[in-house]
């Protein structure tokens, strides 16, 4: 019988009683994971100056081409895709590969192609990297870098991690750091949510609170040339998991110290920046630190009151990539005073005592119309319990964000964001 | 060798095309692509009442799929993806298919399209022998599709397959003499003709847009099915073979002799005679292609729009005298061997490739000579002075009603 309560959520069936160790493993009832090829695509295909060329079938890059457009992101790669046949397949041929690099010089002229395989000659095994090889020798001028993105197994997020590292690892080159300090921010990405907003109020605070500009925005807002100049940067500041292996890259290849923090909340952002001026050297300025503070001093009072007169209803869940949820947790529960209630991770890698990984079975369960206090998470699971968008903190398939002036969640200006939309929820349940 | 040769030989022309193998794809890159057959598969059935889908796949088909597909609280239609684990991929994924497929029966699903994409075809899982497997065991009626993207270009085949399947949904049953089947939709004056004078003596049983499994059940009764879409065509072919419902290929005729004896053909049927009620516009036709064949006979142009069935509008447009360059074909199918033939008794030759987006036809205005097209044109071949004439106000219509307008868009176009 059919359980109505699961139909819109991601569900790994439940086993029935008669048919115990009988698990479907592989059916969702809503929404799969994305892959690693796909969480690698989405990374590379906002940098400027590049192209991306999948090879494989046809099908995936129209819907990939949509998804950006709904990310609403305006740097992008120019986005190829050859197709397949079965002759291919057969005999293993990639002349596919060489006629599409060769039309793609031909009409952009990109300085970097990145080649990417879907899973189809993953599964038959084509080397893209001995095809790079035996093509690069014609296209002097221009970096051909295969994309390996992790295998049949691969997550989302180990897609994106090993696209980071392979720009780190490939394109930066030896030189001079900059005269006036400067930073690299790693880790944003357009499969997060808000990531347009939050990139913005970073270089706003870096700017503001220490005189800071972005050499590179990886990979968000970016191009070949900034990531080229990647070694530059007197910091790398890392935004999410994903990016470490990248950033102790450039500290291996540079010498460039890195930060891993995602800065949520006034006292959280502050931390960091003090963290940033250690290990850059740089001088904060108090003044601006202190009239941002005090922007944000009455929506933070106003949390911290009903924290003691409705604590039922200052339970903060959220759910969602561990880095937001980390981040959004410590602001509430230190800054705020709000309580923890169920919290998860939607990345099995990430997930630790505190922050457990859900199957989305569970949060179907969890996350019911019964549920006290603020629920953050994604904007499907908030429709299904009829709770506000404006506490969403994950992206979801056909979400449309074509606005980046929209608040941020990080920085000053997010912290000021959340203890609004945190109260005024308060005030409405 | 001639350059126009070498940049056009990765093309075959129509006499080298014995199957869909045969239809290349024009450019080795295309931005962003098109669509894959799985896409049109579930956009056939997502509206369709008692139809549930299970894409079977890798994430990317899994997850991109609910672009098309998903599950709406207020509708009992299930739509769910099953992902192939790492283990699945080497080992196969047959246990774990059978146990979604039970878990979907449970959960009250009336007909679900199975739909397998690229990597389980890929590793030979055989859809085929689990239906037979459990079909008995299950309330559910299983529709399995073979629709991996290598084995086609575009999405055509999704529409095809998916209507074509729909075959077991329809059981043997007695002849309603009184009712007949209309497979895809037309509209202009041929088929209000068709719908009126039917209308008064028989039950239209419909099978286009929005389709529902009732009519679906209701189908294998009908004394003939109408076809006015391509896609619907094996399907027609099917019924004809199992049930032996004759079908009356109005989609792919555009000469008026063809359109005569698709109405003689429904006059013996139906005992309705209806060339009166059509036919006076067949003075009109034949004065436009006497006209047309003295003004344009001997000009080249290309085909390339995706609304129509070009090999048979080819081949109709060859008896006055134009010569195709190059047509797009979406498919190459059974019922296309007649055209293609045809086609070539009349020493017409052209290029036939899949366009997947027009503007890289543009790579080509040296190689590709054409005064005009059928379908929509990139900037390049437009600067050259070539004419596109777009059909949207030809496809949709049927009969002598398509001819005539399809020929008073010609003669507008050339200003005779």
């Amino acid at each position: 019988m059919r359980n109505a309560l699961f139909k819109d959520c991601f569900v790994i069936i439940e086993i029935d009683s008669e048919k115990k160790g009988n698990t479907a493993m592989g059916l969702y009832k809503n929404c799969p994971k994305p892959s690693g090829r796909m969480g690698a695509l989405w990374t590379l295909s906002t940098i400027r100056n590049a192209a991306v060329l999948e090879y494989g079938s046809m099908g995936h890059m129209v819907y990939a081409y949509k998804w950006l457009e709904q990310t609403g992101s305006q740097s992008r790669s120019k986005i190829y895709t050859t197709h397949i046949d079965e002759t291919d397949i057969t005999f293993g041929k990639t002349e596919r590969i060489e006629q599409g690099i060769k039309e793609v010089v031909q009409k952009e002229n990109p300085e970097v192609i990145f080649l990417l395989p879907s899973s189809v000659p993953e599964m038959i095994g084509i080397d893209l990297e001995a095809v790079c090889d035996e093509i690069a020798d014609k296209y002097k001028d221009i970096t051909i870098i295969p994309i390996a993105a992790g295998g049949f197994g691969a997550s989302c997020h180990k897609g994106i991690e090993m696209a980071l590292h392979t720009l780190c690892k490939t394109l930066p080159v030896k030189i001079e750091v900059t005269k006036e300090p400067t930073y690299n921010l790693i880790g944003s990405c357009s499969d997060l949510y808000n990531f347009k907003a939050d990139a913005n109020e970073i270089q706003r605070v870096l700017a503001g609170a220490l005189h800071m500009e972005p050499v590179c925005i990886l990979s968000s807002d970016t191009s070949i040339n900034k990531i080229r100049k990647m070694g530059e940067a007197h910091i790398n500041l890392v935004l999410r998991y994903e990016g470490l292996k990248a950033a102790k890259e450039l500290e291996n290849k540079f010498g460039t110290p890195y930060i891993y923090q995602r800065p949520y909340g006034y006292d959280g952002t502050v931390t960091w920046l003090k963290e940033i001026k250690e290990k850059t050297q740089g001088k904060l300025q108090e003044a601006f630190i202190s009239a941002e503070l005090a922007e944000g001093k009455k929506a933070v009072q106003f949390v911290r009151q009903m924290t003691a007169y409705q604590p039922e209803r200052t339970q903060i869940s959220i759910g969602g990539h561990g880095d937001v949820v980390n981040g959004i947790l410590e602001y509430a529960l230190k800054e705020t005073g709000m309580s923890k209630g169920i919290c998860w991770t939607n990345d099995k890698d990430r997930a630790c005592d505190q922050i457990p990984y859900y199957e989305d079975i569970r949060v179907g369960k969890e996350m019911n119309h019964e549920q006290t206090g603020i629920i953050m998470a994604d904007y499907y699971t908030l429709k299904r319990i009829g709770r506000s968008e404006t506490l969403k903190v994950e992206k979801s398939l056909n979400e449309w964000e074509l606005n980046p002036y929209v608040p941020p969640l990080i920085g000053f200006r997010g912290a000021l964001h959340l203890a609004s939309i945190w109260f005024q929820n308060i005030m409405e349940e | 060798m001639n350059g126009k040769k070498d940049r056009l030989d990765h093309i075959n022309r129509l006499s080298a095309i014995t199957s869909n193998k045969g239809v290349s794809i024009l450019k080795a890159a295309v931005s962003p692509g098109g669509h894959c057959p799985m896409h049109t598969a579930l956009a056939t059935v997502r509206n369709v009442k008692g139809i549930s889908t299970l894409v079977v796949g890798m994430p990317e088909c899994g997850y991109y799929s609910r672009y098309v597909v998903r599950n709406k609280v207020e509708e009992k239609e299930l739509h769910y993806t099953y992902v192939l684990e790492e283990n699945e991929v080497v080992f196969g994924c047959r246990e774990g298919l059978i146990k979604a497929l039970y878990e979907m029966d449970r959960e009250g699903a009336e007909a679900i399209l199975v739909i397998m994409t690229c990597i389980p075809e890929l590793i030979g899982e055989d859809i085929q022998a689990v239906v037979y497997e459990i079909q008995d065991s299950l309330t559910a009626k299983l529709l399995p599709l073979s629709l991996p993207h290598y084995k086609h270009n575009g999405y055509e085949s999704g529409y095809t397959f998916t209507i074509g399947s729909f075959i077991n949904l329809m059981e043997e049953t007695k002849t309603n003499p009184s009712q007949v089947n209309i497979l895809g939709n037309a509209v202009g004056s041929d088929m209000d003709v068709i719908r009126t004078a039917l209308k008064e003596k028989y039950y239209i049983n419909e099978l286009s847009h929005p389709i529902t499994l009732a009519n679906l059940k209701l189908a294998s009764a009908g004394k003939v099915n109408l076809v006015f879409s391509r896609s619907a065509a094996p399907l027609a072919v099917e019924m004809e073979e199992k049930f032996k419902i004759p079908f009356i290929p109005f989609y792919n005729r555009y000469a008026p002799e063809d359109i005569d004896k698709c109405y003689k053909q429904l006059a013996d049927i139906v005992e309705l005679e209806l060339t009166k009620k059509v036919a006076p516009v067949k003075t009109a036709i034949a004065d436009l292609e006497r006209l047309l064949g003295k003004k344009l006979a001997g000009l080249k142009y290309m085909l390339t729009d995706i609304g129509i069935d070009t090999l048979s509008l080819a081949d109709y447009l060859s008896n006055f005298g134009l010569v195709p360059e190059l047509i797009h074909l979406e498919e190459y199918e059974r019922g296309d061997k007649v055209f293609q033939e045809r086609l070539r008794k009349q020493k017409c030759n052209p290029y036939v490739c899949y366009i997947s987006q027009i503007q890289d036809l543009d790579s080509y205005t040296n190689e590709l000579e054409a005064v005009f097209s059928l379908g929509a044109l990139g900037k390049g071949f437009q600067e050259k002075g070539v004419k596109a004439i777009h059909m949207k106000t030809v496809n949709g219509l049927t009969g002598y009603d398509r001819t005539l307008t399809l020929l008073e868009l010609l003669k507008e176009a050339f200003i005779i």
